[in-house]
């Protein structure tokens, strides 16, 4: 039985529609990311899927229960953090926790989870002293006092520093490596590209594309990047020559040769660098990023 | 069960964190009580009220009346029985000594006499004390003039004054103001976490709605109880009230007024937007009602005109009640009546709060 199930999902706010027919399954284990701009209808979603609204239609299976109908039954499974969510500023850490451990029948022990989350030292502090990165990190804890198998993170990392983004990533992981399912939004690429098996992207509540990070990066964006250095007064027309080039960037004293045939190119370049003195000191061959894959399928940057 | 011991046990400490909330429901009360009580409380002079009632046209009944006049503790006056003894009642004096008119004649025919002295025991140790002064006076007199020990009893007879102080009426009136505010206030923090979408993120557990509001309500009443016991201590011991009522029948009001402010209060936080707003909306509620009402004064002294806004505030009705159980006035309102419309506003309340509080 897959963790999350998702048929046809319809919700709209006035003329607005906010979620426009998703389908997709989470299958247990995974990390499963829901990737797209502002306003492309993961937050609703992920709320139909707690149980915190309502759904205009369509199907929803939450570990095996409609959330609209069974929500106490869902609330129980499931672990949630919420975008922008303050708790309580004159509880400490651990006054938190054990307040929401209440809510639960059963509940990890708080010592774990503080150690998990790397706030054992800070287990006195009052919530309004922590550092953003703390406070998340805390939403994170949370998450899993009920132990569950089945965790939403909606927009874990925004407005954090890379520093605690990292820190939260490992968190992650680490709930990956326990086995449990999480589902995650994100309008951070790279975010999506390290912690997600699978990827949903969403536009305008509708799924644009859905697989594997590098699935999805081979099917839109097939074309790979071979940067090398130009020296000083090289021409680079005769890179456009190359066999298979679709095109050639020059910038910043290097030049990017794009194309859909890496080795064809190569053997091309390398034979081009034998009769000149071409340097391949500096070459790399770069991917497309989930960037470049949205870039391709809605023509413009996910941050606009 | 365990959600909900928790949740009011950490809504309880937050509270109790909370150094500005702390100020504004126990410390401003009682700042409130002092001021106005030294204003309008009982002049603590040290002169002691006494009427003397002259009946004995003889030489005994001028010179107990003279000596007595002579004593500067106290502040004497000389009247006919029926005037000192209203005077009395209305708590204007601590004592009224009637002397009777066979008094010189019986001393003089070396026969015991008696005088009534009538106490008012609502101020006991004033009394007590004109009253051992009344008694030696008399004793001294009588003594000279017959030359005999004990041809005088002095027959006490303890009245309950009906005194109004204006403390005695203000002090009801801050304690039902007091809790007013508390419940006005009452939604505050429901409203502070819904901003900081904490509610949502409550939904999200398996926790109730009713457990987070009942949470709240709980700390309110018992920090409503907290505020009650030190403020009327302070009056007690301070500007000693007389309490009349039972001790249960005042905390059961306080309770009952709670819930219908709190109602009103959570009522106040559907309607804000934030806050913010909310601390703005309750603070336009609060102060014109604090004296539109009749909390701090009696609806008499009001202009006709306003008398009509008064009847239509449920803290005039809680003022009311509470200031007929604790010093037993006058009522504007039966018990009940005063009872029914705070339910009225209670349960208005809480259907239309119910309706229009929003979670998100």
């Amino acid at each position: 039985m897959a963790a999350i199930v998702v048929e046809n999902l319809q919700k709209s706010y006035g003329d607005l529609k906010a979620v426009d027919g998703l389908s997709f399954t989470v299958e247990k284990g995974e990390v499963f990311g829901l990737l797209g701009p502002n306003g492309a209808g993961k937050t609703t979603t992920v709320e139909i899927l707690i149980g915190l609204r309502e759904r205009d239609g369509g199907g929803v299976q939450v570990t095996g229960f409609d959330p609209a109908r069974e929500g106490d039954a869902v609330k129980a499974q499931i672990g949630v953090q919420l975008q922008q969510t303050e708790l309580f500023p004159l509880l400490s850490v651990e006054e938190i926790l054990h307040l929401f451990a209440s809510f639960y029948r059963d509940s990890k022990p708080v010592a774990e989870l503080l150690d998990l989350v790397g706030l054992q030292e800070r287990r006195k502090a009052k919530y309004r002293h922590l550092s953003g990165g703390q406070k998340q990190r805390l939403s994170l804890a949370l998450t899993l006092i009920n132990d569950p198998a089945l965790v939403f993170l909606d927009e874990p990392t925004t407005g954090l520093d890379p520093q605690a983004r990292r820190a939260l990533w490992d968190i992650v992981e680490q709930m990956r490596d326990q086995g449990k399912t999480v589902l995650l939004t994100t309008h951070y690429m790279e975010e999506a590209e390290v912690l997600c098996r699978r990827v949903a992207v969403i536009d305008h509540g509708k799924i644009l594309a859905l697989g594997t990070p590098r699935d999805l990066v081979d099917e839109f964006v097939p074309e790979r990047a071979i940067e090398i250095a130009l020296a000083d007064g090289l021409d680079a027309g005769s890179l456009e020559g190359l066999s298979g080039a679709t095109r050639v960037v020059v910038k910043n004293g290097s030049a990017a040769i794009y194309t859909t045939n890496i080795r064809e190119t190569m053997a091309s370049l390398l034979q081009v660098s034998g009769e000149s003195a071409l340097s391949l000191d500096s070459l790399r061959i770069q991917r497309g990023t989930l960037e470049d894959v949205f870039l391709h399928l809605t023509g413009r940057n996910i941050r606009e | 069960m365990k959600a909900l011991w928790t949740l009011t046990y950490y809504t309880g400490l937050q509270f109790a964190r909370d150094k500005v909330a702390l100020f504004w429901t126990l410390v401003f009360p009682i700042v409130l009580m002092v001021i106005i009580g030294s204003v309008f409380g009982e002049s603590d002079s040290a002169s002691l009220p006494v009427g003397v009632v002259v009946q004995d046209q003889g030489p005994a009944g001028q010179t107990i009346t003279q000596l007595l006049e002579e004593i500067e503790l106290f502040d004497l006056t000389v009247g006919s029985e029926d005037d000192e003894l209203a005077a009395l009642g209305r708590g204007d004096r601590r004592v009224v000594v009637i002397l009777p008119s066979d008094l010189s004649a019986a001393w003089q025919r070396g026969e015991v006499a008696t005088v009534d002295v009538h106490l008012d025991t609502s101020q006991q140790q004033s009394a007590g004390t004109a009253l051992s002064i009344v008694q030696q006076v008399i004793e001294g007199v009588q003594r000279e003039f017959t030359q005999q020990p004990s041809l005088v009893t002095v027959a006490t007879h303890s009245v309950q004054a009906e005194r109004f102080r204006p403390i005695d009426y203000i002090a009801p009136g801050i304690l039902a103001l007091s809790v007013a505010q508390l419940g006005l206030f009452g939604a505050t923090t429901l409203v502070e976490q819904r901003q900081q979408r904490l509610l949502r993120r409550l939904q999200a557990t398996p926790v109730s709605r009713w457990m987070v509001l009942l949470s709240n309500i709980v700390v309110r009443l018992a920090i409503a109880l907290v505020q009650t016991g030190i403020l009327l201590g302070v009056a007690l011991a301070l500007f000693r009230i007389q309490v009349v009522g039972s001790w249960p029948a005042i905390i059961g009001i306080v309770v009952f007024g709670t819930l219908a402010f709190i109602a009103l209060g959570f009522l106040l936080g559907a309607l804000a937007p934030s806050a913010e707003a909310l601390i703005a909306i309750v603070q336009m509620v609060n102060f014109p009602m604090m004296f539109l009402s009749g909390a701090l004064f009696p609806l008499d002294f009001m202009p006709e005109i306003l008398r009509p806004v008064a009847v239509v505030l449920p803290l005039t009705y809680l003022a009311d009640i509470l200031r007929q159980v604790m010093v037993d006035a006058t009522p504007y309102a039966t018990l009940l009546q005063g009872m029914g419309a705070l339910l009225l506003f209670m349960v208005v309340s809480a259907l239309l709060s119910w309706r229009f509080f929003r979670w998100e």
